[in-house]
């Protein structure tokens, strides 16, 4: 007998299924109390109830696995008689309930609680526990007196409390409530989209105030497949800057006396497209260049760098991913072929090992964090390596603190360890991978005790690591800008890509290379072709059948010759090479390294377009100023870090004559004379699709719904690709490198002692223009340097000291945060706060494949 | 259809708190430093907390709800010394000494294990009584005796270093026919669920994993029944050998003896034989080697549930966790765990050095071997009993010299036992035959209810009990429970006698685990029984 009934109705159990998602398979409803899909069953409550037939008892359907054989009955009189007891239970229990001594306090930026409502179902505690990780709450007391606790004591102060909001959104009760689910109106509007802060790409649902176009508040997309209904405070609670006081509303043009004037949209657009055309006329396309933005949308970038390539005729075009990710998706791109993630998110559930390095994703890509952070809880081992103890550290089988820019050391010791213990895919290298016995007589030149020497890392940290990797059968590496950012930034990748071919990881299902994407569109904008070199999906600009290709589609195109990257055209622009500039949505004056550099190229330049929310640093020196349109108030697409391209919906319109970017790009190439009629994002995907076909030739907004399309998306029937380089590299074979180890220009600089690695903390995101003006402020409200104790000592200061740090580039003066995260020697600061000036300190040293900056190490010293 | 599911592998994690710790196993147990900790520095305030929540590897949050759940951690708090405990289990509330109070302030515990006895309480954790006869009877009526052998002749002397013979037997077995005897001896654990030992410790062995445990559960907490108390203190060695037993069977390399607060003596006398045992090298043979170490409880009779314990060691609060997975999946941080009651143990190397064929030969083919009865003050010679399963109950009884004073009914078997009426004592002691008639053996501790007892007041107190002790996982034990002892306490009328049946029903077929299912069974048979009683109580 295969079969079970319920109500009469047979189903076939499923391995491990519980009666209740057997009865949901049904479409039968049971009751439930302390149940939601997706956490673990509570079995408290007993209000599920089932009736089996030869069972002595009820079982309980939400814990109870159904069996073959097994006659439910859900709806019998003497189950609904047990039900309705148990109700009349919570609610006696109820009406003698104490008044909570948190009720109507406001401990929480974005909670507020009401726990005398609370009926100890402990869905809070869980969805806290199994989908953050936190263990902000406890159940305190014994029996019928037991009662939700907070933290230690009974406020969120102090608890490791994130605000990620979840607890509030499985409150069946009122105890927990998020404040911005109190605020209501008659006319209420949902719009789905997805989230505009990191490259995670969370699905969220907007609820709208259709009569003020408000914003209500956010939730999660129940069954997204990136983030399952969960958020982080940032998606979830961070939007009130949409209304602040400080938008921009009208296009701005500078006036003869340096002020800013408003003005209409034709005058603006005229003013660009006169002047652009008009450098490029007498000095010809190489003086104009455009950044654009990984916060905007597929679509604006792709118009943007159409309307350089094809309209003015320059190469010079690329984003900012440049000062990312460029050397990780060089790097990819160099040894697997294509310069994106061959993994997926999903991949972290499949994994049997995970190596984070370089990145710290609890803080930086929170729900990504909070994957990890499950799966690892769950028995996966997991190896962080990061100069920091980062959060993830704490629950890593071995943290390998190496000196921050040594990562090419330490993956050439793991690699050779692998080797040695005779843990590498031979078959896998044979048949999949190229230079394999080069790279054998690389490692005999591999000196383990020199390496630990170099990075401080110890010998037996590192066997431990490489034997975790090494019995894994395949590991997922997720890597971040702790390996990009550097000098040898390229060269970090490409030999932790080593560790992924020696194992046969790359192109299996459950491990992988997953590099975190840092901005919500940093992957689409360069897949886009914001990349001098190449043209939408990677194709490069010297290829004669891809020139022969686009030019069918586009009409006009720019030279063969490469344009400049963003180091290069801020050097150009410096050295008055480049004249003019387009800069959307991009505050370079606060995020680009060696600040003293950029602004005296920007003060050099003829003529500066800027696409912004607020009137940015960068602003400074504008000549015309377009106000965009946030992610909340467009449509497009983003391409998230899984390489899923999904779809951006409006939830409320832009604030006085703002307008979404790809609209100002269509109209100031219609002004410059082309015949670009597209009349929706819509169009453009599709003109996108046929442009770089290999990748998103089956990418339409037909197709995006629900959860995107993964490229590359060749065809209408193609699904999309979750795992790439499946059936082969699509380079072919993939490519062992072999690269030793070279110090930057930052490493043993005499007289600072210190390397200061810049970053995020959870509360900000990048330069803080949205999550500054919101209560995340409340948060955090200031960029402290982090220092480790003992060198605390050393220099004597203590928190909230205000130090100054010096480079070789300049120096700042920092409030000091005491913290055993940081290593001694290392220091970390982050770059959400204008005033900090974090990048006045560092400085020109680039990766000199890939041009990204070394944000992660620049040498200081701390003057007392 | 009750047939034992393997979870799902995403599921086999059992709590969140123990995975936070998941690459952070001490040698000590969270329990252990937990207790350690509050000896040293009293119940912790904010700092304390985040100090002991790093020793502990757990969550602040975690830490702060487990030390809210036990009675002696929660009593300390409020100023009470934990080392001064009075008696309020059943036997001693229905004692009818002249002097029924202790003479000491202390807070009440529901069983101090000393039943023969009456009016007990610790002070500075040495038990007073106001018994002047404080030996206890032990006798053996079965053909052998098992767990009494070792101090049937030698009462009252110090704890015997046994030979470990039974261990020395199995080890020049393999692990598997080890397994293969101890099953067919037909050994079922003595705690209460009679569940074949054997098949258990098959279980264990058969979940692949790189570390198991035994564990010993000595949190005896059955009001009546101190079988195990007597065992842990005057015979150790037959605990650790039979748990070094089983570890070989097993291949367990870490042990635990969980013994409750309530039991300081068998504490350290435990302690004591560990440390002989280890001198002499029986801890660490050339064969194999497991770690035994003693956990003590802090005031839950939950704990005695097997999930319960093994949480409570993990630092968490004593509720039943939800099988499956069963602890031989999942148990101690996730590892396949057999947990053993103490008599249980101690039947083990009686089987190794005699074979399972004497032992089997005892008893009736269902339940071979012994068990050893407690009887409590209310008998002519109140102790303990080792009878032949299959001898009938009145046989025990008389042994005991029949009651001090006319009998109404036996309790047997503690709080989720059962009450027998004399026309029922012909029953053999006996898990079928208890079964058949509708009763369980439960721990086997037989309490007197004379026919002069107020049924009335021990309605109300064995429902205070339950209210007390349910840990609060499941909503129909820990409200329902708190609803039957309102309704009881209010005067007792025919409605009130409805509802409260009602409310057993329900308890009883919804609660999570045996706690709350078996109690209301037994309160109702009570009740059945004594219900013109505690009308005329009620209305008097």
């Amino acid at each position: 007998m295969k079969e079970a009934h319920i109500n009469g109705n047979a189903i076939t159990p499923l391995p491990g299924e519980t009666i209740l998602e057997a009865a949901q398979r049904l479409g039968i409803t049971i009751p439930t109390i302390c149940h939601a899909d997706g956490l673990r069953p509570e079995g408290g409550c007993r209000i599920c109830l089932v009736e089996c037939e030869g069972e002595q008892r009820p079982l309980a359907a939400c814990h109870c696995s159904i069996q073959p054989g097994m006659n439910i009955k859900t709806d019998t009189d003497e189950i609904e008689i047990l039900r309705a007891q148990l109700h009349e239970l919570y609610d006696h229990h109820q009406e003698s309930a104490a008044v909570h001594s948190l009720d109507g306090q406001e401990t929480h930026p974005y909670l507020h609680l009401n726990l005398s409502a609370c009926i100890n179902c402990r869905l809070c505690l869980n969805a806290c526990e199994q989908v953050q990780g936190q263990f902000v709450f406890g159940m305190s007391g014994r029996g019928a007196d037991k009662y939700l606790s907070i933290g230690n004591g009974d406020t969120f102060a102090g608890s490791p409390c994130v605000s990620c909001g979840a607890c509030a959104d499985i409150c069946p009760t009122d105890a927990i409530i998020n404040r911005d689910q109190l605020k209501t109106n008659e006319h209420q509007k949902t719009t789905s989209s997805v989230c505009g802060y990191c490259g995670v790409g969370c699905q969220i649902l907007v609820e709208v105030d259709a009569d003020h176009n408000k914003v209500l508040h956010i939730t999660g997309v129940p069954d997204a497949v990136v983030n399952h209904g969960h958020l982080c405070a940032k998606g979830r609670f961070s939007h009130s800057y949409l209304k602040s006081g400080d938008r921009l509303h009208h296009p701005l043009i500078r006036t003869e006396d340096g002020s800013w004037e408003q003005a209409s949209w034709d005058e603006a657009l005229k003013r660009i497209s006169d002047t652009f055309q008009a450098m490029v006329t007498q000095h010809g396309p190489g003086s104009v260049g455009a950044f654009t933005s990984s916060r905007s949308t597929n679509e604006a970038c792709y118009l943007l760098q159409k309307l350089f390539r094809s309209v003015l005729g320059s190469n010079n075009v690329d984003c900012c991913a440049r000062v990312c990710h460029s050397s990780t998706a060089l790097a990819l791109q160099l040894v697997t072929g294509t310069g994106a993630a061959s993994a997926s998110y999903q991949d972290i559930e499949r994994s049997a090992c995970i190596v984070i390095a370089g990145a710290n994703p609890t803080e930086a890509h929170p729900i990504v964090g909070a994957r990890i952070k499950q799966q690892v809880l769950d028995g996966t081992p997991l190896i962080v390596i990061d100069p920091r103890e980062i959060e993830l550290a704490e629950y890593a089988d071995v943290h390998l603190q190496l000196i921050p820019g040594t990562n090419v050391a330490l993956f050439n010791a793991i690699a050779s360890i692998l080797y040695e213990n005779g843990h590498v895919d031979e078959p896998y290298l044979k048949e999949r991978i190229e230079n394999y016995g080069d790279f054998k007589e690389f490692l005999k030149t591999v000196s383990l005790p020199e390496i630990a020497e170099i990075t401080g890392v110890d010998l037996a940290s590192m066997r431990k690591a490489a034997s975790l990797i090494g019995v894994s059968g395949g590991t997922l590496f997720v890597h971040g800008l702790g390996l990009s950012e550097l000098e040898q930034g390229t060269a970090s990748v490409m030999t932790l890509c080593n560790l992924g071919m020696l194992t046969g990881s790359i192109g299996k299902a459950g491990s992988g290379m997953l590099p975190l994407r840092g901005q919500n569109n940093v992957q689409g904008s360069a897949d886009m072709g914001s990349m001098p070199d190449q043209f939408t999906g990677y194709q490069s600009v010297a290829n004669k059948s891809v020139r022969e290709h686009i030019s069918k589609i586009w009409g006009s195109l720019p030279s063969e010759e490469r344009g400049l990257t963003i180091p290069e055209m801020i050097d150009a622009a410096a050295e008055g090479s480049i004249h003019g500039l387009w800069i959307q949505g991009e505050d370079i004056v606060q995020s680009d390294p060696n600040e003293t550099h950029v602004r005296a190229a920007l003060e050099k330049l003829d003529f500066l377009v800027v696409q912004e929310l607020f009137f940015s640093e960068t602003c400074h020196y504008a000549d015309v100023i377009l106000p965009a349109a946030s992610y909340l108030e467009q449509e497009g697409t983003f391409t998230n870090g899984e390489r899923r391209i999904q779809h951006v919906k409006p939830a409320v319109s832009p604030p006085g004559e703002a307008m979404p970017d790809w609209l100002a790009i269509r109209n100031t190439a219609v002004m410059a004379g082309a015949a670009w009629n597209y009349g929706s994002p819509a169009e453009v995907m599709d003109e996108i699709a046929q442009v770089a076909p290999h990748l998103f030739g089956g990418v339409s907004y037909s197709r995006l719904e629900p959860n995107g399309l993964q490229w590359p998306c060749p065809s209408a029937d193609n699904e999309g690709t979750s795992t790439v380089h499946e059936a082969g590299f699509l380079r072919g074979k993939g490519l062992l490198s072999t690269i030793d180890y070279a110090p930057s220009m930052e490493h043993g600089v005499a007289g600072y002692p210190y390397l200061l690695i810049t970053g995020r903390v959870l509360h900000h995101y990048n330069v803080g223009t949205m999550t500054r003006r919101s209560r995340q402020s409340s948060l955090v409200s200031r960029d402290l340097l982090e220092i480790n104790p003992e060198d605390a000592r050393r220099e004597n200061v203590k928190n909230g000291d205000i130090i100054t740090m010096q480079s070789r580039w300049g120096e700042i003066a920092v409030p000091v945060k005491v913290s055993p995260r940081t290593a001694p020697g290392t220091l970390f600061l982050s770059f959400h706060f204008p005033e900090t000036h974090t990048n006045l300190v560092t400085g020109p040293a680039v990766d000199p494949q890939s041009k990204c900056p070394q944000y992660k190490a620049t040498a200081v010293k701390l003057l007392v | 259809m009750n047939s034992p599911q393997t979870p799902e592998p995403s599921r086999q994690r059992t709590s969140p708190a123990t995975a936070f710790r998941r690459t952070h196993q001490g040698e000590d147990y969270p329990a252990t430093l937990i207790h350690q900790y509050i000896r040293e520095h009293g119940v912790p305030d904010a700092a304390g907390m985040a100090r002991l929540a790093a020793r502990t590897r757990l969550p602040e949050s975690t830490l702060r709800s487990t030390l809210s759940y036990y009675a002696d951690y929660a009593a300390e708090a409020a100023g009470n010394d934990p080392c001064n405990k009075i008696c309020h289990g059943t036997s001693c509330f229905l004692s009818t000494a002249s002097h029924s109070k202790a003479p000491v302030e202390g807070r009440h515990v529901s069983c101090l294990g000393y039943c023969h006895q009456e009016n007990n309480y610790l002070l500075d954790n040495i038990v007073h009584t106001s018994a002047t006869e404080t030996k206890t009877s032990i006798q053996c009526l079965a053909p052998e005796p098992v767990t009494t052998r070792r101090f049937l002749t030698s009462k009252d002397e110090a704890p015997a270093t046994s030979s470990y013979a039974g261990l020395y037997r199995a080890l020049e077995h393999s692990p598997e026919s080890v397994l293969e005897l101890v099953t067919a001896s037909g050994l079922r654990g003595r705690g209460g669920a009679a569940f074949t030992t054997g098949k258990k410790w098959q279980a264990c062995a058969n979940t692949p994993s790189d570390l198991r445990y035994v564990i010993a559960n000595g949190n005896e907490g059955d009001p009546g029944s101190y079988v195990d108390r007597v065992l842990l203190e005057r015979d150790p060695h037959s605990v650790i050998e039979g748990m070094l037993i089983g570890a070989h069977a097993m291949g367990a390399t870490k042990g635990i003896i969980y013994i409750r607060s309530e039991y300081p003596a068998a504490i350290a006398i435990m302690e004591q034989a560990l440390a002989e045992a280890r001198e002499a090298g029986h801890l660490d043979t050339d064969h194999f080697s497991c770690q035994i170490s003693v956990v003590q409880g802090a005031g839950s009779f939950v704990c005695g549930e097997e999930t319960a314990l093994i949480n409570s060691i993990e630092g968490l609060r004593g509720e039943v966790r939800l099988r499956p997975p069963y602890p031989t999946q999942a148990g101690l941080f996730g590892k396949p765990t057999a947990v053993d009651n103490i008599e249980t143990l101690c039947n083990v190397p009686y089987i190794l050095e005699h074979g399972s064929e004497p032992y089997a030969a005892m008893g009736t083919p269902a339940s071979t071997g012994t068990k050893t009865l407690c009887f409590n003050h209310g008998f002519m010679r109140p102790g303990m009993i080792e009878v032949e399963l299959g001898t009938p109950l009145q046989t025990a009884i008389d042994a005991a010299g029949g009651s001090k004073e006319p009998l109404a009914a036996i309790l047997l078997g503690g709080p989720m036992g059962c009450v027998m009426t004399p026309d029922n004592w012909d029953t053999p002691v006996c898990y079928q035959a208890m079964h058949e008639r509708g009763f369980d053996l439960g721990h086997g501790s037989i309490i007197a209810l004379p026919e002069s007892a107020d049924k009335l007041a021990l309605l109300r107190h064995w429902l205070s009990f339950m209210a007390d002790e349910s840990c609060g996982k499941c909503e129909p034990c820990s409200l329902g429970s708190v609803r039957s002892r309102q309704i009881a306490s209010d005067p007792f009328t025919s409605e009130s006698h409805q509802q409260l049946g009602s409310l057993l029903h329900l308890i009883g077929q919804t609660s999570l685990c045996a706690f709350g299912r078996e109690i209301p069974r037994a309160v109702s048979q009570y009740l059945e029984i004594f219900r013109d009683e505690i009308f005329a109580h009620s209305s008097s």
